[in-house]
C-alpha cells in the first residue's frame, strides 16, 4: 500500500494498539503493512465499521470478516473503495434486533389499548342501554290497572330475569293484585330521574326516583308516592333485564 | 445446553439478517404502532379519564348530600362550614345567604338529623360538569318529635370541576 495509508496510524498510537490486539487471529491480514494503520474514523477497533471508504478502511472491513472471505488487501485499491463489501458488525445487528423487539412491544401495547378502548366503548353503550331499559322496566312494573292486571303481569315478566321474576310473580299474585282489584286501583308510574350507581360489562345498578300516581275507590283524589328504587340490570342474551329491585 | 447443529445454523442465518433490513422493519412496525395508538388506542385514555372524572363527581355529590342533610343544632356552624367547603357557584352563595335563617330554625327546633342511607347515582358527566342524584334516608329528631323519625330526601345536584375537586353548584329537591 501507499505510505499515505500508513500516516494516520502513526499518528494514533492508541488506535494502533487496540487494532493489533483484536485483529490478531486474522493472520493473513496481519502480514500486510496496512493492518497496523487504523483510520482515525474508527478508533474503537474492528467492531465498528469504518466510515470513510479509504483503502485502509476497506482492508479493515475485511479483517473483521471471517478469514475465509478475506480478500488480499492488495486487491483493494483506493479507486474501488466506493463500495466495499462489508459485513455488519455484531453490535449493529444486536441493536437492530433490539430496536425491532422494542417496536414489536410498542405494537402489542397499542393493539391492547385498541381492544381495551373498544371494550370501554361497549361498556359505555351497554350502560346507556341498561339505564334506558331500567327506566322502561320500572315504569312498566309500577304502573297497573286493576282491570288488566294479568296482562300487566305478563308484560312485566318479559322484562325480568332470574329468581326475581318468580319473586315478582308471587308477590303480585298474593298481595298486589287482590288489593288492586278490591280498591279498583289504577297506578301510573313515572321515573323523574335515573342515574347509574355502578356499571360493569354485564351488570348495571340504576337508581330511579319514581313517582306513582294512584287513583282508587278508597281515595278522594289521586295520591302521589315518591319512591327511591334501585334496579339491578343484567345482560341476558344481549338484552338488559331486571334481576333485582330494592326500594329504600 | 448447546443447541443442535441445524438449530444453530438456523439461528445464525436468522440473526445474520442485515441491520439495515431489521431497522427498516423496526421503523415500519413502530409506524404502525403509532398509527394504531393515535387513532384507536387513544380512546382507552379518553374513556378512562371519563370514568375517573364521573366517579369523582359521584363521590363529591354523595358527600355533599350527606353533609347537607346531616344537622345538629348544637354544632350548626361546623356542619354549615362542611357544606360550604363542597359548594361553589350559585349554590354556595345561596346557601351562605340563607345560613343565618337556617341556623335560627335549626336551633329553635333543636333539630338533630343523621344519614342512615345515602345512595348516589350519576345521571350524566363530562370532563368538567356532572349531574348526580342522591336518595337519602335520615332519622331526624326535633323539639316536637324527640324520638328520631326517618325522613327521606331525593336530591339532584349539578357539579362543576374546580381544579382537582368537584363543587356542587346547584342542588334541588326532586319532586
Amino acid at each position: 500500500m501507499t505510505s499515505s495509508a500508513n500516516r494516520p496510524a502513526r499518528r494514533r498510537v492508541a488506535g494502533e494498539r487496540s487494532r493489533q490486539r483484536t485483529v490478531a487471529p486474522a493472520a493473513p491480514v496481519v502480514d500486510d503493512p496496512t493492518v497496523d494503520s487504523t483510520p482515525p474514523t474508527a478508533p474503537a477497533g474492528p467492531r465498528t465499521p469504518p466510515e470513510t471508504p479509504t483503502a485502509a478502511s476497506a482492508t479493515e472491513g475485511q479483517a473483521a470478516a471471517p478469514p475465509a472471505r478475506v480478500i488480499p488487501p492488495r486487491a483493494a485499491k483506493p479507486e474501488v473503495a466506493t463500495a466495499p463489501p462489508r459485513e455488519a458488525s455484531p453490535r449493529a445487528r444486536l441493536l437492530a434486533w433490539a430496536g425491532l423487539g422494542l417496536s414489536l412491544v410498542a405494537l402489542a401495547v397499542s393493539l391492547l389499548l385498541w381492544v381495551e378502548s373498544g371494550r370501554a366503548t361497549d361498556r359505555r353503550d351497554g350502560t346507556r342501554a341498561a339505564t334506558a331499559a331500567a327506566r322502561t322496566a320500572v315504569e312498566t312494573m309500577l304502573s297497573y290497572d286493576y282491570k288488566t292486571f294479568d296482562q300487566h303481569t305478563a308484560q312485566v315478566d318479559a322484562l325480568l330475569t332470574g329468581a326475581f321474576r318468580t319473586e315478582f310473580d308471587n308477590g303480585t299474585r298474593q298481595s298486589v293484585k287482590p288489593l288492586a282489584v278490591a280498591n279498583q286501583a289504577v297506578v301510573q308510574a313515572r321515573a323523574s330521574e335515573v342515574g347509574v350507581m355502578s356499571a360493569s360489562d354485564n351488570t348495571v345498578r340504576v337508581l330511579a326516583f319514581v313517582n306513582q300516581a294512584t287513583t282508587s275507590a278508597k281515595l278522594d283524589r289521586p295520591q302521589v308516592d315518591q319512591n327511591r328504587v334501585i334496579l339491578t340490570m343484567s345482560r341476558v342474551d344481549g338484552r338488559w333485564l331486571v334481576s333485582k329491585v330494592e326500594a329504600f | 445446553m448447546t443447541p443442535s447443529l441445524p438449530a444453530r445454523a438456523r439461528v445464525a442465518r436468522v440473526s445474520s439478517a442485515s441491520p439495515k433490513v431489521l431497522t427498516a422493519l423496526a421503523v415500519a412496525v413502530l409506524l404502525v404502532a403509532a398509527l394504531v395508538g393515535f387513532t384507536q388506542g387513544r380512546g382507552y385514555f379518553t374513556e378512562r379519564d371519563r370514568d375517573q372524572s364521573g366517579a369523582a363527581a359521584l363521590a363529591a355529590g354523595r358527600q355533599l348530600a350527606v353533609n347537607f342533610i346531616t344537622m345538629d343544632y348544637r354544632r350548626f356552624d361546623d356542619y354549615g362550614r362542611q357544606v360550604l367547603a363542597g359548594a361553589g357557584g350559585t349554590f354556595r352563595s345561596d346557601y351562605q345567604s340563607k345560613l343565618a335563617d337556617l341556623r335560627k330554625v335549626v336551633v329553635d327546633n333543636k333539630t338533630v338529623s343523621s344519614v342512615k342511607t345515602a345512595e348516589a347515582a350519576l345521571v350524566s358527566s363530562d370532563a368538567d360538569s356532572a349531574r348526580v342524584i342522591v336518595g337519602v334516608v335520615a332519622p331526624t329528631a326535633n323539639a316536637a318529635t324527640p324520638q328520631p323519625v326517618d325522613k327521606t330526601y331525593r336530591l339532584r345536584l349539578d357539579l362543576e370541576r374546580s381544579g382537582d375537586s368537584w363543587k356542587v353548584i346547584n342542588l334541588d329537591f326532586v319532586g
